[in-house]
């Protein structure tokens, strides 16, 4: 039994070592992304790239409090816990994290994804998260990035724990832009928005105590009245147009929402309009 | 196949008969105090001050009596289980409406696919074992609570409210699968309710 042991140790060891002589890349030659910090913003744009100037807004300031009933489930890591109405002020704010992925508008669907037939070239961005830390401007309530990718077309996908599967935009980048992408406002839907209207969203209890709280999310397009940070004076910025992207799969597993729509009033509900009944089922889905 | 998956998930995982309501974020909207907005770069965001007032969650079950053909179970207020044992519902649904807005979200829940736990290292075999074993059986109760999250907001936000019901009553609504199922489903969908039992989203 003890040889058998040893010999199972052995095997599991091996594909240990294995697994650590493989050649690692780093997250920024995966996505073929690269943000920059404040004391390496470049004076020019590579060739074939472009560089994306995002605005994120603050996420939230606060947390609810947490009721937490420690039983027999702890033992397997099942505690139960359930939220309360008071509202805890949080050290540091919470910022968001949004994807970006390459998007293939004629599939309606990520760059090499499903019924997309077209692949991702070595030197293409694939698919990256906006850091949180990975910024060259802060002020109270945003944080500024700036982030070189390839050229071709993106979709903001979604956040870490949802797609925006339900609708979102899309948009084009071409060689040499230093494209202005507008403002950024995460919202997950637990009524702690820092921004009151975005507040309003919120979920039923039994959600929030399981973490199955989805987000969502609303775009300031740019302006011409932007203030442009001193960091980015010596480009010549151009505005996004962002398209509107229909439903597509969610191949990355996670809960599902739409992003705010242009035409939102605060206090509305999001909704989707009826299923089309004599639809077949996507059977890439 | 995607329906007879949506089917089976939600009888195994306990969670069968779904209804629910969007995104109805208005409830419990919270008196928060309005933050001060103001951008130093950026111009005023079009976001505005004023939180949507506060429309309170779980309904406490009410005495008024529950509109019901004679051959579908009884609903009653879930109570505890709740979050599990409920139906979706919006007035007068065609059964192939209902169908058809019932298949689209299962084909979005059945696709939910919760992040891997890091493995914990130890020299032990058997005990490698359990910890996978009951990584394993976490993981699968994750993924069923994703999926009744996504089907949850999914209806509602085609217009389903949520209502509770019991555990027994729910298994005799979708006795039989999906494909026998299904017309009771959306029949019990389609009835009006007209007491205050309604759910959360």
């Amino acid at each position: 039994m003890m040889a058998r042991n040893n010999l199972l140790v052995a095997v599991l060891a091996c594909l240990g070592l294995g697994a650590a002589v493989l050649p690692i890349e780093s997250v920024e030659a995966q996505s073929r992304a690269k943000a920059y910090e404040d004391d390496e913003i470049p004076t020019e744009v590579e060739d074939g790239r472009a560089l994306l100037w995002f605005r994120l807004a603050k996420h939230s300031d606060h947390r609810w409090g947490m009721d937490v009933d420690i039983g027999l489930g702890v033992l397997i890591g099942n505690v139960r816990s359930s939220r309360t109405k008071e509202r805890i002020p949080l050290d540091k704010p919470l910022w968001p994290a949004v994807q970006i992925a390459a998007w293939d508008p004629d599939a309606n669907e990520f760059l090499g994804e499903g019924e997309s037939p077209r692949r991702l070239r070595r030197s293409q961005t694939r698919s990256f998260y906006i850091p949180r830390k990975d910024f060259f401007f802060e002020d109270e309530n945003y944080r500024h990035y700036l982030v070189a990718v390839s050229t071709g077309n993106y979709v903001l996908g979604g956040t870490p724990n949802t797609c925006f599967c339900w609708g979102t935009k899309w948009f084009e980048v071409s060689a040499g832009q230093v494209i202005n992408m507008g403002i950024y406002y995460v919202a997950t839907e637990n009524g702690l928005s820092y921004w009151p209207e975005l507040a309003a969203f919120d979920s039923a209890d039994d959600l929030a105590e399981q973490n199955m709280v989805a987000d969502t999310m609303r775009l300031t397009p740019p302006s011409s009245d932007d203030t442009v940070p001193s960091a980015l004076s010596n480009f010549e910025l151009t505005s996004v147009e962002y398209q509107d992207a229909a439903y597509f799969p969610n191949r990355f597993g996670r809960l599902v929402n739409m992003m705010i729509p242009d035409d939102w009033e605060p206090g509305q509900a999001l909704t989707l309009p009826p299923s089309d009944v004599d639809a077949e089922p996507d059977e890439s889905l | 196949m995607a329906l007879h998956f949506i089917a089976f998930a939600a009888i195994s995982a306990g969670a069968t008969g779904f209804s629910a309501a969007g995104l109805q974020a208005q409830n419990q909207a919270p008196q928060q105090e309005a933050p001060d907005v103001a951008a130093p770069l950026e111009a005023e965001p079009a976001l505005s001050s004023e939180a949507e007032p506060a429309a309170d969650a779980q309904i406490e079950s009410a005495a008024a009596p529950v509109e019901q053909s004679p051959d579908l179970p009884p609903i009653a207020p879930g109570e505890k289980n709740d979050h599990k044992f409920f139906f979706f519902q919006r007035d007068g649904v065609e059964e192939s409406q209902f169908v058809a807005d019932y298949g689209f979200c299962g084909e979005y829940a059945g696709l939910v696919n919760p992040p891997r736990n890091s493995s914990v290292y130890t020299p032990n075999p058997i005990s490698a074992g359990v910890t996978g074993f009951l990584g394993g059986l976490e993981r699968g109760n994750q993924r069923r609570r994703m999926f009744r999250a996504v089907m949850r907001k999914c209806m509602s936000m085609k217009g389903y409210a949520r209502y509770a019901i019991e555990e027994e009553a729910l298994e005799e609504l979708w006795d039989g699968g999906w494909d026998e199922a299904q017309s009771r489903v959306a029949a019990r969908a389609a009835l009006a309710i007209t007491d205050e039992r309604r759910l959360v989203p």
